[in-house]
């Protein structure tokens, strides 16, 4: 699918969403695996807006390009903030802290991490690249 | 644009929001401003009803967390009710149901107010100090 370029700004999740469903139903995915894929991205795409943008008072776009093959489909999103490495810090040992000292945050990247089947993460240039895979059935 | 939407309903000493559309970051703060308006009126026996509710991110988890302390300090909880399966499915990732009450249905949560029961599951361990 043709990249999807949006500005880093919270409003922009709903867009994204939508891609990553029309990506999903191109893909042939099913309704259950395509609502975890949206919501890996989305929660990667939070933090990027949120911390990479937001509270480091930057102006970025978050780029979003879906393939796909026979096997799998693919999602890539890019950004051009500082560079955030989320496989580094994505332990769920918070879910043993008590409830008012889990962070938030940590929970997303957890999110991300449980729903796909490969999540990766590397940085290209001024950009963070951040892949989601989700597997198709075979047919 | 993805539509999020609280209601509220007055359900005898119970407070209930009812979530349609998609709560996500951005959406959060509707929700976050539901809860201040109700704890600002010191309502503090709350359920969540999830019927309409499309889709959740960990933000919406995040509302949640944000006042259970100071409502359960306040003698209140906030009990949750009608998820379908992908939005529980999100909450018992994160071992939500461990700290909070998911009802099936929202008269079972307003049951339990009118009950009073005290929920043992929600008490910190004795730590002998």
């Amino acid at each position: 699918m043709e990249t999807l370029t949006v500005p880093g700004h919270l409003d922009s999740l709903s867009i994204i969403g939508a891609y990553i469903m029309d990506a999903a139903r191109n893909a042939g995915l099913d309704t259950r695996p395509a609502y975890r894929l949206r919501l890996a991205v989305d929660e990667i795409a939070t933090n990027v807006i949120t911390h990479g943008y937001e509270e480091a008072g930057k102006e970025g776009s978050v780029y979003l390009t879906a393939s796909s093959d026979s096997a799998a489909l693919t999602i890539i999103l890019e950004d051009t903030a500082d560079p955030y490495d989320p496989t580094t810090r994505a332990q769920p040992d918070s879910l043993d802290l008590p409830l008012e000292e889990r962070p938030i945050g940590g929970l997303g990247i957890f999110l991300t991490i449980r729903n796909v089947d490969t999540f990766a993460y590397e940085r290209r240039g001024d950009r963070n690249r951040y892949t989601f895979v989700m597997n198709l059935p075979a047919s | 644009m993805n539509d999020f939407k609280v209601g509220i309903r007055h359900m005898d000493t119970v407070t209930v929001f009812d979530l349609k559309g998609y709560l996500d970051a951005h959406t959060a703060p509707d929700l976050e401003q539901a809860f201040l308006s109700a704890i600002d009126g010191r309502k503090y026996n709350l359920v969540v009803n999830f019927r309409d509710l499309a889709y959740i991110s960990s933000a919406g988890l995040g509302v949640l967390m944000q006042f259970i302390e100071d409502v359960r300090k306040n003698e209140g909880d906030i009990k949750l009710s009608n998820m379908s399966p992908r939005v529980f499915n999100v909450f018992d990732l994160l071992g939500f149901p461990m700290l909070y009450e998911i009802y099936a249905e929202e008269r079972d949560a307003l049951e339990k107010f009118r009950n009073n029961v005290t929920h043992p599951p929600y008490q910190k361990p004795d730590t002998g100090e």
